[in-house]
């Protein structure tokens, strides 16, 4: 492949930030499925209500707001869900839990696209956002003019501060002990006097609220359609597989893995289509409990 | 005073009766053994009383309280707890980190998302972790992760864990199974040393262990009580050797 | 010949009549009117199809995309055929202004009009289940509907093989009467050759002569026969082809080909993208800067071949603003046919008509209008009423049916995207700016193959 390093350089940064929407919806799947053991399929939904009340908040009321309201929605949205729906299903089989979180996600992109329309509603990006980047003002080894879109690296932002987030809540307060501790064994916490369910609860909610924040700045950048979450919905499941069911770092991993095979086999278009796939299976053969996974699952 | 009143407790698995009938009161402070051979219920009975299994008939009475229908977070900060046959840690925490979570839900009750408290308000609760880790001999692996430590300073830390939210009643499941000797004697000691307060309810297969420690023996088998009384009473009874050589025929 | 009084429910009484009449009118109609007398017995022998139609109603069959993506716009589809059956039952609208026409307002031949609808989900699986379904079960004289041009293909082949016609809805790609052309379809919807000959021009004079353009082209039979078109003829006006990638059809991030295209020398991108695909890669250009862009010493511009109303309106004007590409039909146009629809289809519905709509209100009216003049619903007859069929007063200006391959040849107009200032309304995205008369974007049929095969199915 004959790369200049014009062109590496461009397809980096496009494999970061089309990795950064990806890790953001698989961070909140991979945080559900370790936590609460259950394998939400309507997680691209979610994204697609954050993407539909971002828009509309943001068209009505301008961006601020909508960045400021649609991730506590968004959580109220997911401890609903949580509690109405996906509590009655943990101790059921994972097949029954796909099918109805699916039907669910189907239900919820039919629900929208009735109200919105099939058509696709512009998102526009907010004025401080927009622009592009002069790569070649930053980036010694870049030779002419290069750019970059200013947004696209503010989601690469978002994504990272997100991730660190998670962690630092996880690594370094007393509720993240807790949940690290559950998801090594629930039931054992049980014993010790801690009631992990509504922690889980929880932490649904958060997975929800991750999912707000990435439809908050995806949104202008995936478009606002009914079809966008399912689209979606499928390559975050493929990365959680990946990067191990239930291990957020390999979630970021595989997330940004992915991001960086469709960014580099864009010219090729047979393999850009079936990558994704490619690398599933080619995990799946040959660790099969993810890249960072923990032994057991899928052993 | 009674401070367990298992009364009646019938609990069967499909066609299997597991337990049948159970009678059983625990005086308070005392050290309670529940023996017989395997397939007893002991377990069985161990679980209804952690909230794991519903039994089908009869109830509990823990300090006057009723137990059953109550989940198993609120049964340990009713003040049960339970010590597992392989020692109950989180392997991938420091010692410290395993025995502060059961503290602090001592202190909080089953559920409280206190994530922004001040260091200071914690600085006790951690003190008293400590104090936990202290003395059970586990202060030189304060900050190394509970994975490493070796089995009996698992077991250690276990109890470390148990003890860490005063439990008035402590339940044993087997505690010395797959030890050997010198570990055995040492869990004698630790369980003979603990605060006397506590009353100690331990299923054990090692008759050594339960002569060295109970003040009263409670003979289970094929889900009923069979026999009860004091170490001396239990040792030649006949009904408890026909239980156990029945076994050793089948 | 005096017992036509008798039997009123003989699906041949209006030939019986007409014939009548011709009688009555000179000795020569008579010699006239026996072949027909001959024929329509041998017409009677023969079922093809849903053919002979029983009864005083006669069916048609809408299949329009009413879930996934194209859903608005097979919405706006149905609104048009709905109208056109009221027209045809009733009078009004293009009946008024289409010519020649024999269209009564009694429905056809007769016949009350009725009709059933389908979903092709955008998907051809989906689409010929529905279409089959249609025919068998309700047994339609016609199908007529669809967005995209392999849903059309998939139906015309169907169609083609039960004996039925089928008229196109909105369907771009040359192969649809290209190497796909059937017996039993017809397309009055203009195709990505003719985009290419009716755009380049209007681009090489906007933008010189000294350009060189890259592709982004959307994978499936379309945007390959619109790629094919804009390369040659925008070569034929001396610009440069830097490159093409062809992108899968769910792609929604177009940023890695992008990319690839700010990284090569080309100063036009040419988005060979419809309907969602057309949204995101338009909306994904603008935001990398594109079309403050320059290179070459020149403005960086884009071209969207294909234009639509709703995708304009998905995209945004900011975005389209000064665009440039093609569109079959517009609601601005203010020749008499067109005016005479956009008036009804606002009064019945509140907006103005889309270039879907028009064409599918079109074919609807020219199918009703060629069982007129064929004076039966035998559809090989029929057929032979829509070949070479030249009319007028369905906008467009003078429209032949060219008999070769069943392509409507018309005028096709060039538009350009509104600024957002510059709108008037909610469907005011779009403005004209050149209508290209029909002649110039013919084209000999035979550079595409295919063959029509018989009259009569297999």
């Amino acid at each position: 492949m004959d790369m200049t390093l014009n062109a590496f350089t461009l397809s980096v940064l496009t494999g970061l930030q089309l990795g950064s929407i990806y890790v953001l919806i698989a961070l909140g799947l991979t945080l559900i499925f370790g936590t609460l053991g259950v394998v939400n399929f309507a997680h691209g939904a979610l994204y697609l209500i954050a993407i539909y009340l971002a828009v509309s908040i943001n068209n009505a009321l301008g961006f601020g707001l909508a960045l400021i309201l649609v991730p506590p929605i968004l959580f109220v949205i997911g401890v609903l869900l949580e509690r109405g729906l996906i509590q009655r299903f943990y101790n059921r089989p994972h097949t029954d839990q796909i099918l109805v979180t699916f039907g669910l996600a189907i239900v919820l992109q039919e629900l929208l696209k009735w109200i919105f329309g099939a058509n696709n509603i512009p998102f526009a990006i907010p004025s401080w956002g927009n622009g592009i980047i002069m790569l070649h003002d930053y980036l010694p080894f870049l030779e002419g003019f290069v750019v970059y879109p200013k947004w696209r690296m503010i989601l690469v932002v978002v994504a990272i501060v997100t991730v660190s987030a998670v962690f630092a809540l996880l690594h370094l307060t007393r509720f993240g002990l807790v949940i690290r501790a559950g998801m090594r064994d629930a039931e054992m916490l049980q014993f010790l006097g801690v009631n992990i369910n509504r922690r889980f609860m929880i932490v649904f909610g958060l997975g929800a609220m991750i999912a707000g924040i990435a439809g908050v700045f995806g949104g202008p950048v995936t478009q606002v359609s009914p079809e966008v979450g399912m689209q979606l919905l499928v390559p975050s499941f493929l990365i959680v597989v990946i990067g191990g069911m239930g291990s957020l770092g390999g979630a970021v991993l595989a997330g940004i893995l992915i991001g960086m095979a469709q960014s580099f086999t864009a010219p090729y278009i047979y393999l850009n289509t079936i990558i994704i796939y490619l690398i599933t299976v080619i995990i799946l053969l040959v660790r099969p409990r993810g890249l960072l996974g923990a032994k057991g699952v899928f052993e | 005073m009674a401070i367990l009143d298992i009364h009646q407790v019938s609990l069967s698995f499909g066609g299997l009766q597991a337990l049948q009938n159970v009678h059983l009161k625990i005086e308070k402070g005392s050290t309670h053994a529940l023996i017989g051979p395997n397939g007893a219920g002991k377990s069985t009975l161990l679980n209804v009383l952690t909230g794991m299994l519903k039994p089908d008939d009869g109830s509990v009475m823990f300090d006057g309280k009723p137990l059953l229908n109550v989940n198993s977070y609120d049964i340990n900060q009713l003040g049960i707890a339970k010590v597992f046959q392989t020692p109950a840690i989180f392997p991938e925490m420091t010692v410290l980190q395993n025995v502060t979570i059961p503290v602090f839900a001592a202190r909080d009750g089953s559920f409280n998302f206190n994530m922004f408290e001040g260091r200071a308000k914690q600085r006790p609760l951690i003190e008293f972790a400590e104090q936990q880790i202290c003395e059970l001999g586990l202060e030189d692996h304060m900050h190394d992760l509970a994975g490493s430590l070796s089995r009996g300073d698992k077991r250690r830390l276990e109890m470390a864990i148990c003890l860490a939210n005063k439990p008035r009643l402590l339940l044993l499941d087997e505690p010395t199974a797959g030890m050997a000797r010198h570990e055995t004697e040492k869990t004698i000691e630790l369980l003979k040393s603990m605060d006397d307060g506590i009353t100690k309810v331990i299923v054990e297969h090692d008759m050594n262990v339960v002569f060295s420690l109970a003040e009263k023996i409670s003979v289970l088998s094929q889900g009923q009580i069979i026999a009860e009384g004091s170490p001396n009473e239990i040792k030649g009874h006949p009904k408890v050797i026909e239980a156990y050589l029945g076994e050793a025929q089948v | 010949m005096t017992d036509v009084k008798s039997d009123k429910t003989n699906p041949t009484a209006a030939g019986w009549s007409r014939r009548d009449v011709l009688k009555a009118t000179s000795v020569g109609a008579v010699g006239a009117a026996t072949p027909m007398f001959f024929t329509q017995n041998a017409w009677a022998e023969k079922a093809i199809g849903n053919y002979p139609v029983n009864g005083s109603e006669v069916v048609l069959g809408f299949n329009v995309p009413q879930t996934g993506a194209y859903a608005d716009e097979g919405a706006d589809e149905l609104r048009a055929y709905k109208l056109a059956v009221k027209h045809l039952n009733n009078g009004g609208g293009m009946l008024d202004t289409l010519k020649p026409s024999m269209l009564k307002g009694n429905g056809i031949l007769g016949k009350k009009v009725t009709y059933v609808t389908g979903d092709t989900q955008t998907n051809a699986d989906a689409s010929r289940t529905s279409a089959r379904r249609m025919i068998e079960r309700d047994k339609v004289i016609m199908v007529t509907g669809g967005s995209s041009s392999g849903i059309a293909i998939a139906q015309q082949y169907l169609c083609n093989e039960l004996g039925i016609i089928f008229m196109c809805g909105l369907t771009h790609s040359n192969d649809t009467t290209g190497k796909d052309k059937q017996r039993y379809g017809f397309r009055h919807f203009f195709n990505a050759h003719m985009t290419g000959k009716a755009l380049s021009p209007v681009l090489s004079n906007e933008y010189g002569k000294d350009r060189r353009a890259f592709h982004l082209t959307a994978d499936y039979s379309w945007g390959h026969t619109q790629q094919e078109s804009m390369q040659e003829f925008t070569e034929k006006e001396g610009w440069g082809t830097e490159g093409n990638i062809m992108t899968p059809l769910k792609t929604t991030d177009f940023s890695q080909y992008l990319s690839q295209v700010l990284n090569s020398d080309a100063d036009v991108l040419i988005l060979n993208h419809y309907g969602a695909n057309m949204v995101n890669s338009l909306t994904n250009a603008v935001n990398f800067g594109m079309r403050d862009m320059q290179k070459n010493g020149k403005n960086l511009e884009i071209v969207v071949p294909l234009y639509s109303r709703l995708m304009a309106k998905g995209a945004g004007s900011a975005n389209i603003d000064g665009v440039l590409g093609t569109s079959g039909w517009n609601w601005a146009l203010q020749d008499e046919g067109s005016k005479v629809f956009v008036k009804a289809f606002s009064d019945e519905y509140g907006f103005p008509p889309s270039q879907a709509a028009h064409t599918c209100y079109v074919q609807t009216l020219l199918y009703a209008n060629a069982c007129e003049m064929a004076g039966t619903f035998y559809p090989p007859e029929v057929i032979k009423a829509l070949e070479d069929f030249e009319f007028t007063g369905a906008g467009n200006g003078p429209t032949l049916y060219r008999g070769s391959d069943h392509q409507c040849i018309k005028d096709i107009l060039v538009m350009q995207g509104k600024s957002p200032s510059a709108r008037n309304s909610d469907f005011d995205y779009l403005q004209i700016v050149d209508q290209v008369d029909a002649k110039t974007v013919d084209y000999d049929p035979a550079i595409f193959g295919g063959e029509l095969g018989p009259y009569e199915p297999a």
